[in-house]
């Protein structure tokens, strides 16, 4: 208390920002054991963080309203997280809110709506239902975003054609639900009785169909519009694995986790962002597993963009994390469903963005993005010893020229005297000082890495080529570098692609710049130094309400997968800092045949797991 | 309020910031713009107080820099290191005047050993430069301190290995030597300085001569002497590099006051924990004409017990060697134990023979109590002043010393037996 009166007369300082006050704290349940544990009591651990929750307010006809699609691929849970509020709704622009009776007038208000004539993708098909007495309809769809033979075979035909075995008194007078009940063959269909769902709807590939004299409309699933092939995943690649990584399909993500968590526990929540695209944001997570109160926070935060497009999860990304300036990454992006799977069981919540192959995680810490799905795939002492090459990697990319620096320019009495006379006979012919030299290659370095990104496919080889040759060869020949510099670089671009996520690594790369600045500066004062404020500053992290650098600090309970990874049988919790309802992942004596008292007769008191 | 207050905080920490950095630059060299000293030579001067040496490596030569030269030494290009000599009142003022002819600031941080002239070590003018070493932050407290027979520029000058092309590792790898032949102490600056400040001990250093390169003729009266019977500058050799370092050089109050050979100085290693392991040819117990040669290693730690009565301190030594058999002359089988007892007794009995007469020689010859008792002795009164009072270096003199050596044969070689030449019957 003292000290931080001080330190604001001091320094002015007030403490962390006002947008650090979320935090994920531990569920009654948690504290309780995990086997008890139950649903009921989820309620009111929920319902202490619904204060949390600000409503966002609409602005606009298109605006987000994430309840109206939510309930598409739910299964609503007793304490379900969301599924029960009501966003207000404001006046949408000029056009009316509800359906009316009258089919011309419905009529007109759809071509004011999609811009008919105009819109030349908008496609409006009037037919008549073949009842008795007829009743006249039209359905409208998006050319090129729905299935056009689709269309004719399910929808058309139908109506059209069998609906005169209608008998007696026609379809009328509740022709919606008739048609929906009896006459329409399609899987998917949806009642709406706004303008806006409809709008909604038709543009993300659905068929609206009106009716004459009928308050409402149909919509049925038509989607049909060109997408990748669910194909290898590209950036995070395994040996020992599954291979097919996420699409740009939002549907086609959400299917590949479902594919692999068979749970009726998991849970795909819509939510929608950006005022003019629309863009759909799915969250999914396990219901009996997440904290309830990260769910609430990563649907608070969604929900409060207000920004008119979406372009990718990146895009998302920056709007939602909670420290947008920090050179690390907080939000794990991954495009392995396998991945995204295990991060589920972990308790970590998924957000896919539509359009984006890439899922983003929440909450992500330091460790989870030193881990690899690869990890655990392998054998127990393989998968610790890529932990440990990793952990090596990281150390080596932000340090490694740094050190270089400081040794070479500050505390030469710490080489090898050999090396050091051949640093200094290598140095012999170069003009630069040392610092120049290095950052000299650095540069070189991330230029080369950067063009190799941008190049066009079938260069690609010629540039790498090149850019060895000039850098490696030609730079030592020329007398601009010294060789001892080129393994230096080498060894640290190597490691910096060892770090298995982008973003990190990333963040890494660039922490190694003003490591060697430092290091050119003060030697190695100047990079524990920087070592100190980069881990205060790390440690002054959270993502979404979890400290960055947990389990480690603050100190929480093992989870056994850290930077050793223990045998999968030895995994018995799930990270404590998750904060699950279900704590545990496994029974202590996981191996029941292992113990040689389950193959004795019961009596034994270690019997309980036996089997 | 809130902003504006995170922004304050930066700023103060960006002011300490640029603080510190304009602190840093101003100790940092590129590692090209340093010249490095390998060795250090001080000899009293002609005209000025000291005459300072230094072996300066060449690294474009050692590496092969540049656009790789050919051979690095074969050549008969440049030499990899340089001596340079020059007279200043201090070591420190003759850096200085070195740079004013080599471009490159001369730096100790590499300067793997010093050498001094043996009369500055016998005026005790050694003595006080040593501290002034230590105190510099560029001199390694690891490097050897030695003194030389000849001039030390002469010595440095002969620093020319002809199997590395770098004369810092052969410098490194000479001195390290001591761990496998024991023949030189292992004494480094700081130790030196440590004994040399320290009341209950005297230091000893590394003696180095140039050798003489001279085979005498055959006179067929070669007879047997132990291959630790001498001291730098007598050996017999050709050959190699011009230089020996054999034996220690012993100081008392700060002088040298004589030297110890190869054997004496591995006895002296013994006692003082520092021995590892060297050869030992001796002459074999059952038939006195032929000869035993062990490995011999130091099997724990040296025991010394002191006790303190009226007529002098009574000194208890125990030493425990333990050591491999690499050949025996007589063709006796020592791997059978009633021989095997016998060969350990012989050893035990020689060495402690050795040992007593270094102690004896350190005693009455040298009146140096280079071995450490005093430090043992320490223990027995409680403070400064009664160890004052107790004035160990008399003391030393008349202590009486045991020695107990133990000695057990380890490993007998990788012959079962060993079997008489064959011979046509008689």
């Amino acid at each position: 208390m003292q000290l931080k009166h001080w330190a604001n007369k001091i320094l002015g300082y007030n403490g962390p920002p006002a947008s650090m006050d979320f935090e994920l704290a531990e569920t009654k349940e948690e504290q309780q054991s995990a086997s008890q544990a139950g649903q009921e009591e989820n309620v009111p651990a929920s319902k202490s963080r619904q204060h949390k929750i600000r409503k966002p307010r609409k602005t606009g006809p298109g605006g987000d309203n994430g309840n109206a699609s939510s309930t598409d691929d739910t299964v609503i849970q007793p304490g379900g997280t969301g599924a029960g509020d009501n966003p207000e709704r404001s006046k949408p622009g000029s056009a009316p809110q509800e359906i009316q009776v009258a089919l011309e007038t419905n009529r007109k208000i759809i071509a004011q709506l999609f811009n008919l004539p105009i819109n030349k993708d908008v496609i409006v098909r009037e037919f008549t239902l073949s009842t008795e007495p007829p009743v006249p309809a039209f359905l409208i769809f998006i050319d090129g975003m729905a299935d056009t033979r689709l269309i004719n075979d399910s929808i058309l035909q139908p109506l059209m054609l069998l609906t005169n075995l209608e008998p007696g008194l026609g379809i009328w007078p509740d022709t919606c639900t008739n048609v929906l009940q009896k006459h329409l063959p399609s899987n998917q269909v949806k009642k709406l009785t706004l303008f806006e769902d409809v709008v909604t709807q038709v543009l993300s590939g659905a068929t609206a169909i009106f009716f004459d004299d009928c308050s409402c409309a149909i919509s049925a699933e038509t989607k049909g519009f060109p997408f990748r092939e669910v194909d290898t995943a590209k950036t995070e690649q395994v040996v020992q694995g599954p291979q097919e990584g996420f699409v740009e399909n939002l549907r086609s993500n959400t299917a590949l986790v479902r594919r692999i968590i068979h749970s009726e526990q998991l849970i795909t929540e819509y939510l929608e962002v950006g005022m003019r695209n629309n863009n759909n944001v799915a969250i999914m997570y396990m219901a009996d597993l997440t904290n309830p109160a990260l769910v609430q926070e990563v649907k608070r935060r969604i929900r409060g963009i207000k920004t008119d497009y979406l372009a990718e999860s990146g895009v998302l990304e920056e709007f939602i994390e909670d420290h947008p300036l920090s050179l690390m990454p907080q939000i794990i992006k991954t495009e392995r469903p396998d991945r995204v799977s295990s991060m589920l069981l972990e308790g970590k919540v998924a957000i896919i963005v539509d359009n984006t192959p890439f899922v983003m995680l929440v909450p992500g810490l330091l460790f989870d993005f030193l881990h690899s799905s690869e990890d655990h795939y392998v054998r127990f002492s393989n998968g610790i010893w890529l932990r440990v090459i990793r952990l090596f990697a990281v150390f080596l990319t932000i340090l490694l020229p740094a050190f270089y620096v400081a040794i070479a320019t500050f505390h030469q009495e710490m080489i090898p005297t050999d090396l050091l006379l051949s640093i200094a006979a290598a140095r012999e012919m170069v003009p630069f000082p040392t610092i120049v030299e290095i950052l000299l290659m650095e540069l070189s370095f991330e230029l080369v890495r950067e063009a190799g990104v941008r190049v066009p496919g079938i260069i690609g080889p010629t540039l790498g080529i090149v850019g060895t040759l000039i850098l490696g060869q030609a730079a030592v020949a020329a007398s601009i570098v010294s060789p001892i510099l080129i393994i230096i670089v080498a060894v640290t671009g190597l490691s910096s692609y060892a770090i298995p996520n982008y973003a990190a690594a990333f963040g890494f790369r660039f922490m190694r710049f003003i490591f060697i600045f430092l290091a050119a500066v003060l030697g190695f004062f100047g990079i524990s130094s920087g070592l100190f404020m980069m881990l205060c500053l790390l440690l002054n992290m959270k993502s979404f309400g979890v400290p960055y650098l947990a389990p480690v600090s603050p100190k929480t309970a093992s989870s056994h997968d850290l930077i050793l990874r223990f045998p999968a049988w030895q995994q018995e919790n799930r990270p404590d800092y998750q904060q699950t309802l279900d704590t545990r992942r496994q029974p202590e004596l996981s191996r029941g045949w292992a113990t040689r008292q389950s193959a004795k007769p019961p009596g034994n008191k270690a019997n309980k797991e036996g089997d | 309020m809130q902003k504006n207050s995170r922004l304050r905080l930066t700023a103060a920490l960006l002011t300490l910031l640029v603080l510190l950095f304009a602190a840093g630059c101003g100790s940092n060299f590129e590692p090209d713009a340093l010249s490095y000293v390998l060795l250090i030579g001080i000899d009293n001067g002609a005209q000025n107080l000291l005459r300072v040496s230094y072996l300066i490596a060449v690294p474009k030569v050692i590496a092969g820099g540049g656009q790789g030269g050919g051979g690095g030494g074969g050549g008969e290009g440049q030499r990899s290191a340089e001596v340079i000599t020059v007279e200043a009142p201090s070591i420190y003022a003759s850096m200085n005047m070195v740079n004013s002819f080599v471009g490159r600031k001369i730096s100790l941080m590499h300067a793997k050993g010093i050498i001094f002239s043996e009369a500055m070590a016998k005026d005790g003018s050694m003595s006080v430069i040593v501290p002034g070493l230590t105190q510099f932050r560029e001199t390694r407290g690891t490097a050897f301190i030695a003194v030389a027979r000849q001039k030390p520029e002469e010595i440095l000058t002969k620093m020319t290995p002809f199997l590395e092309s770098n004369p810092a590792k052969y410098i490194e790898l000479l001195a390290g030597n001591q761990s496998f032949t024991g023949y030189i102490p292992g004494e480094k600056l700081q130790d030196f300085y440590n004994d040399l400040k320290i009341g209950g001990i005297n230091p000893v250093s590394l003696l180095f001569a140039v050798s003489d390169e001279n085979l005498p003729p055959h006179n067929g009266q070669s007879s047997y002497r132990s291959e630790g019977d001498y001291i730098a500058g007598e050996m017999v050799k050709k050959g190699g590099v011009f230089l020996e370092a054999m034996g220690a050089a012993v100081f008392r109050e700060g002088k040298m006051v004589g030297t110890l050979n190869g054997d004496e100085t591995s006895i002296y290693s013994m006692f003082r924990g520092q021995y590892d392991r060297r050869i030992y040819t001796i002459k074999d117990p059952l038939k006195p004409g032929n000869l035993v040669i062990m490995d011999v290693s130091q099997a724990d730690k040296p025991r010394i017990k002191i006790k303190l009565t009226g007529e002098g301190p009574i000194i208890e030594a125990r030493l425990s060697l333990e050591g491999n058999v690499l050949g025996v002359n007589s063709l006796i089988d020592y791997s059978l134990p009633r021989y095997r007892s016998l060969l350990e007794q012989a050893f035990e009995e020689l060495i402690e023979q050795q040992a007593r007469d270094l102690v004896e020689k350190t005693q009455q010859e040298y009146r140096s109590d280079i071995i450490g008792f005093g430090n043992k002795a320490r223990r027995l009164v409680l403070t400064q002043k009664d160890w004052e009072q107790l004035n160990w270096p008399a003391l030393f003199e008349e202590a009486q010393v045991s020695v107990d050596v133990e000695y057990k044969i380890r490993r007998t070689g990788t012959l079962l037996r060993l079997m008489p030449v064959a011979r046509s019957s008689d």
